[in-house]
């Protein structure tokens, strides 16, 4: 009895973890076409209503996916107080945002990039930043969307299978 | 169930789950890990065969040596 239940515990456990590893590549692509369309919303802030860039940020963080909202409005935050720059406010709100998503450092990298150059020059070398932004988060998301095919159903079988395998030689 | 019949589904089951993991793990392009997997079930079922084969010696000594 108990030991059915160990090994009932033992199998939860290890496909737990593999739908966790799964999961991670599963949500990737999705969160970096949210991130793709914030930078297009910023975009618009930028070029059309030419807002300052904390309220800019904020108005961006109101409409942006759930997923990387935090990241504009913990931005927006920190760079309402005078010491602080774009560059520094990026970097503050990436790090608000990145332990609880999906996304991998070479994504924030991006936006990082486009924190240092934000706000440094005029309205079109900007928007001329912002595309180059938008082009490679559009490749990421090509090529994340490769491994989300090449890995998502591996670790779930590896995670069941792993489970079992633990069980057998164990019980 | 007697222990000797349970190792016997033990190890089949163990070849059985290797071989699935082989194929997965081929399947998505990962052959190194692939094969540590097979050599790792093969190491495991070695362990326990191992561990028959010496009870079998034992046995056997005991019989026939120790009179």
């Amino acid at each position: 009895m108990i030991r059915a239940l160990g090994a009932a515990m033992v199998l939860a456990a290890t496909s737990g973890i593999g739908w966790r590893i799964a999961g991670s590549y599963r949500r990737r692509p999705a969160q970096l076409r949210a991130l793709a369309q914030s930078v297009r919303l910023l975009k618009a802030e930028v070029e059309y209503s030419v807002m300052p860039l904390p309220q800019a940020l904020k108005h961006v963080a109101t409409r942006a996916d759930r997923a990387v909202a935090d990241l504009y409005r913990l931005a927006g935050e920190a760079l309402s107080n005078v010491d602080v720059t774009v560059a520094n406010a990026f970097r503050i709100g990436i790090d608000a945002c990145a332990p609880r998503s999906a996304l991998r450092s070479e994504d924030f990298d991006v936006m990082r990039e486009l924190g240092a150059t934000l706000g440094t020059s005029d309205s079109v070398h900007q928007s001329q930043q912002i595309d180059v932004a938008l082009a490679r988060l559009n490749s990421l998301e090509a090529m994340a969307r490769e491994l989300q095919q090449k890995n998502e159903r591996m670790w779930q079988y590896l995670g069941v299978l792993s489970g079992l395998l633990i069980v057998i030689l164990l019980y | 169930m007697i222990p000797e019949v349970r190792a016997v589904f033990q190890i089949a089951g163990i070849g059985f789950l290797v071989a699935i993991l082989h194929t997965i793990l081929k399947q998505s392009g990962k052959e190194e890990f692939a094969n540590w997997t097979t050599f790792v079930g093969f190491v495991a079922v070695f362990v326990i065969v191992i561990g028959y084969v010496d009870q079998l010696y034992g046995e056997i000594s005991r019989v026939f040596l120790n009179q």
